[in-house]
């Protein structure tokens, strides 16, 4: 016993650091998990209010590419109101369309911060719980696919995007449908890959991958990038597929949260078919 | 002493808003070389700060900067690991007397040469445990390795210009 309480004397402050070591360890590793202690990260009030003054900064300096963007989008959305198409046909105006049932409804958002040359790279933007915003909320813009919502707080949420090692996504070839797993490999922010395409696919450089919509977070069809790069990944039955983004990460500014009104019912009869499985 | 710590204070909030407004998007040659200038604070802890204390302030410091960039407990263990090595080392690269009381670990009263051996070594164990953890694999090895040397000579850098910075301030200290 005495020896033992001599060997603590004499290591405590190596004690002590190792204490502290496994209590960083313990915190990397629930990272993963932490959606319910966002106090932690820049979605925290404090942290998130800082950022929110450096975007107002910054904001000046891209303003006038942001409304270029902006009114170009606008154009194109007003060229799809209702008013500017008349009926062919006067006998068949549907007045109560039941054939469709709202599954996606988008929220704007602005990010406040964002990180391109991390491993990990993630955006803060500046909705959260309050305006409705939950984990695991997809995150798109007008170019294509940004991210997932990671955590939220009552005003900000901070987003995974694609640049990203921990970010996943299912992501199809357009023009021929095989579809495979989309990862960044952290390197280069402009580029990532889609991996598990098999090699019978016809894929050529130029294709556009768009996203699958299996895991009822984003929607199908949103646009994620071009192929720029194919070989054959050694010792596989695989493609290496790289893609460039559409979307510039040192740029982003605006984006849309999308919200899946159905996700609930989906994924509750996946894990029904699943229990029965087993 | 009171004035001592105001001034670490100081040089707290300094260096972690610095490092998460400004230097955290500094970002050369894709990602290859980012400024960790932030640990300049551990370097110019006082040479007398009990080793518990060092500890727990390389923690916090850690963990601030953790909440800007999402990582926590990534620069929190990069630095509490710093903090446990820097009196050892500085042990291990004493003058032949020893210090002197109220000494500080800076260019001004140990010379450059000194000053470049101290923080060369903990700026390079910094980096190379942070970016390692960072990607959390041996995997792409070879291009880790070289994101730690290039950003561990980005920072060394700025931590030397900075000196010279804190230096003139200091010009006008009364002892």
């Amino acid at each position: 016993m005495r020896n033992f309480i001599q060997f603590l004397v004499k290591y405590h402050i190596f004690l002590f650091f190792l204490g502290l070591q496994v209590l960083c360890f313990w915190m990397i590793y629930k990272n993963n998990s932490f959606h319910e202690a966002s106090f932690v990260n820049s979605s925290n009030r404090l942290i998130g209010t800082i950022y929110k003054w450096k975007g107002n900064v910054t904001e000046y300096i891209e303003l006038q590419r942001e409304n270029d963007e902006l009114s170009a989008e606008n154009e194109e959305l007003r060229n799809r109101l209702k008013s500017n198409f008349v009926n062919v046909n006067d006998h068949f105006v549907m007045i109560n369309d039941t054939l469709r049932e709202r599954k996606y409804r988008s929220k704007s958002a602005q990010v406040v911060n964002s990180s391109i040359n991390k491993q990990l790279n993630y955006l803060t933007i500046n909705k959260g719980r309050v305006e409705g915003l939950k984990p695991e909320m997809g995150v798109v813009n007008k170019r294509g696919l940004v991210g997932v919502v990671k955590d939220v707080s009552e005003h900000f949420s901070t987003v995974l995007p694609i640049i990203n090692l921990k970010f996943t996504a299912s992501a199809e070839l357009q023009r021929t449908g095989n579809f495979g797993l989309l990862r960044w490999d952290g390197r280069d922010f402009r580029y990532a890959y889609l991996n598990d395409v098999p090699r019978h696919a016809d894929v050529h450089i130029g294709d556009t991958i768009i996203t699958r919509g299996s895991s009822a977070i984003y929607p199908r069809g949103i646009s994620v990038g071009i192929v720029s790069d194919v070989e054959a990944k050694e010792g596989t039955n695989f493609h290496k597929i790289r893609i460039e983004l559409f979307n510039d990460f040192s740029k982003i500014r605006y984006v849309y949260v999308v919200e899946n009104l159905l996700k609930e019912e989906q994924l509750e009869i996946e894990a029904t078919t699943e229990e029965d499985g087993q | 002493m009171a004035s001592e710590i105001l001034k670490n204070i100081g040089r707290f909030v300094f260096l972690v808003l610095l490092q998460g407004l400004i230097l955290n998007e500094v970002n050369l040659w894709q990602g290859m070389a980012i400024p960790y200038l932030y640990i300049l604070f551990l370097l110019m802890l006082p040479l007398e700060t009990p080793r518990w204390l060092e500890l727990l302030i390389g923690l916090v410091l850690g963990l601030t900067i953790d909440m800007f960039t999402n990582t926590l407990g990534i620069h929190a263990s990069a630095c509490v690991l710093i903090a446990y090595i820097r009196p050892l080392y500085l042990k291990g690269i004493a003058p032949r007397d020893g210090y002197e009381y109220g000494q500080r670990p800076g260019i001004q009263d140990f010379g450059l040469t000194w000053f470049i051996k101290y923080a060369a070594v903990l700026i390079l164990i910094h980096h190379l445990w942070l970016f390692f953890v960072e990607v959390y694999s041996f995997k792409g090895f070879f291009n880790t390795f070289l994101r730690v040397v290039l950003s561990t000579i980005f920072t060394l850098l700025l931590t030397i210009i900075s000196q010279y910075f804190i230096v003139t301030k200091r010009s006008s200290r009364q002892i």
